[in-house]
């Protein structure tokens, strides 16, 4: 059976938001594929939900155009219907039950989701009898989810959704973002959580002081995760320890600065270790890299580039 | 069409602000009427018509006391009904268009397939019929304030106060609208609108005394409330224009700009 190409479900061209002189979004360009889940990654404060806002119509862009599903995203009474949304800040009325705020949500979309309701309330273990005001903030975060998936949206947009929810929830969540994309659904999902997006994600951007660092598929991603490692250690066994570490499969050796030799390590643990235990070591640290480690590693940028460098994707 | 879940939302959130403040128009209306034999016994009409004309309209005129219909409209909704009018109406049109969007809740009902103007005029429904339902609490307070007093007023006069009242509240909670809904003024939305409702009583109660503020009567919305009082058809349909204008800028206002 010959099945559909993807389509553009969302897309942005070069979408600025200026704050005054400060520019919160810049010349961003990203496309979401139907049938993907993409990933939309930077630290805080780097435009992540200033974007998620410019999508959904809460901002107005400075400049460029944004699309959902090929229409212009200001029509919101038409597009909001095929799209799901749930903040991990998401604020929702207190003074109403989680089952009345659902009815309402519903309303608005239209339609009878009464048993849609009841099976995501099943899955989630949400209790819907009781006030909002009253939940923690894992359980808002439920009903927040249930709202945004009820009406089988095409679209799911998710603003670091599993803030909040405990480790057995988060698993509960992938779950049903799983089972979603595999009902023919779309996400995106923004979020400073890589270990999250590496289980989730087919594509991620990453985003940093409001400019798209690039985009990439996760497998290549994945493939540049290496640890970072740092050894203390006194200079002639510094020497000698960088010589034979280059050898290493899986190391790149970075800078030595005063005391400490800076690695990149992404074979197997094993062959380090048993390397590193030849020495006198003052002090180790192998510590996973940051998100905007593994995007650099990948593009080969460092920090002065990256002020010039336009956003791209990585075919 | 308005989204009926939005508005039985926002009504059914309301629901104790409206009983609240139907019991605080019938406690008004009770106590302002109920006073009413004691003040016509006081003789304070002979007493102020001992003042000069510009004093005798500041009081209230010395006819005020001698007949339940000239009290009414002269003490009970010459300034009290309206003061509690305009207090509710302000701190109602802040709550539901500054505040929803100061909690965060009018992001996450823009997220919803609901336009920018269903929401605003679903919340304007939304006001206007929480208006006119505490208003039946300036008609029960009357209606039993005068039973007990063994007193009886006529209604159409009555009808028309309180048409007035509503419409002097709204036209100054529509004043904060426009401006905390309109332009996200959210800081000055009360400030702005109770200024100038202090303002405009101010104005218009003064300008008895002092010629020198007569140029400028017919820019307090009291002038057009109280001459004459009840409030003219005329009068009434400036006070809706002046109404329909701040709605008009609140909308345009929030189709426009960003939100939160």
């Amino acid at each position: 059976m010959e099945t559909a190409s993807p389509t553009a479900i969302l897309s942005l061209r070069g979408v600025t938001k200026r704050f005054g002189d400060k520019a919160a979004v810049a010349d961003v360009d990203i496309t979401v594929m139907s049938g993907e889940i993409f990933g939309f990654l930077g630290p805080n404060g780097a435009g992540k939900t200033t974007a998620i806002k410019l999508i959904l119509d809460i901002l107005r862009p400075t400049r460029g155009r944004i699309e959902l599903f090929g229409l212009s995203n200001r029509l919101t009474t038409v597009t909001h219907r095929r799209l799901g949304y749930l903040s991990g800040e998401m604020v929702l009325d207190d003074d109403l039950t989680g089952r009345q705020y659902l009815l309402f949500v519903a309303s608005s979309y239209g339609g009878n989701y009464d048993e849609r309701i009841k099976v995501l309330a099943g899955q989630l273990e949400a209790d819907l009898d009781v006030r909002i005001g009253n939940y923690s903030r894992g359980n808002k975060q439920k009903i927040g989810l249930i709202a945004a998936m009820m009406h089988q949206p095409e679209l799911l947009i998710l603003d670091e959704p599993s803030s909040g929810l405990d480790p057995l929830m988060q698993e509960v969540f992938i779950k049903l973002i799983q089972e979603y994309r595999a009902g023919g659904g779309t996400v995106f999902m923004s979020s400073h959580s890589l270990a999250e997006v590496q289980r989730l994600c087919d594509r991620v951007a990453f985003i940093r002081a409001g400019k798209l660092v690039g985009v990439a598929k996760i497998d290549g991603l994945n493939q540049t995760s290496a640890k970072k490692v740092v050894v203390t250690a006194g200079a002639k066994q510094l020497k000698e320890l960088a010589h034979r570490a280059s050898i290493l499969k899986g190391a790149t050796v970075g800078e030595t600065s005063g005391n400490a030799l800076h690695l990149t390590y992404g074979g197997a643990m094993q062959p380090l270790l048993q390397l590193l235990a030849k020495y006198e070591l003052e002090d180790l640290t192998i510590r996973e890299p940051e998100l905007e480690e593994i995007f650099m590693t990948y593009y080969q940028t460092d920090d002065s580039e990256l002020a010039s460098k336009s956003s791209g994707e990585l075919k | 069409m308005m989204t009926y879940g939005l508005l039985g939302k926002i009504l059914y959130q309301k629901r104790w602000f409206i009983l609240g403040w139907i019991l605080g128009f019938v406690a008004m209306a009770l106590f302002m009427i109920l006073l009413y034999p004691e003040l016509k016994a006081s003789k304070l009409d002979e007493l102020l018509s001992g003042l000069s004309p510009a004093l005798q309209k500041v009081a209230g005129g010395t006819d005020t006391f001698r007949s339940i219909d000239k009290y009414i409209g002269g003490e009970v909704f010459a300034l009290r009904m309206p003061l509690l009018s305009i207090i509710m109406s302000i701190v109602l049109f802040v709550g539901l268009f500054v505040g929803d969007e100061k909690k965060g809740t009018l992001l996450t009902q823009l997220s919803l397939p609901l336009s920018r103007s269903k929401i605003m005029l679903t919340k304007l429904l939304a006001a206007l019929i929480i208006l006119v339902i505490t208003t039946i609490g300036m008609y029960v307070g009357i209606v039993i304030a005068l039973a007990l007093i063994h007193e009886s007023a006529d209604m159409m006069m009555v009808t028309k106060h309180v048409v007035g009242c509503v419409l002097i509240g709204l036209d100054f909670g529509l004043v904060a609208f426009s401006l905390g809904g309109g332009f996200g003024l959210r800081a000055v939305a009360t400030g702005v609108a109770t200024l100038l409702a202090f303002l405009s009583y101010l104005l218009s109660s003064m300008v008895a005394v002092a010629d020198v503020l007569k140029p400028y009567e017919k820019l307090s919305l009291f002038h057009y409330y109280q001459n004459p009082s009840p409030v003219s058809l005329e009068h009434i349909g400036l006070m809706a224009t002046f109404g329909l204008v701040c709605v008009i800028i609140g909308l345009l206002g929030f189709q426009r700009r960003d939100v939160g």
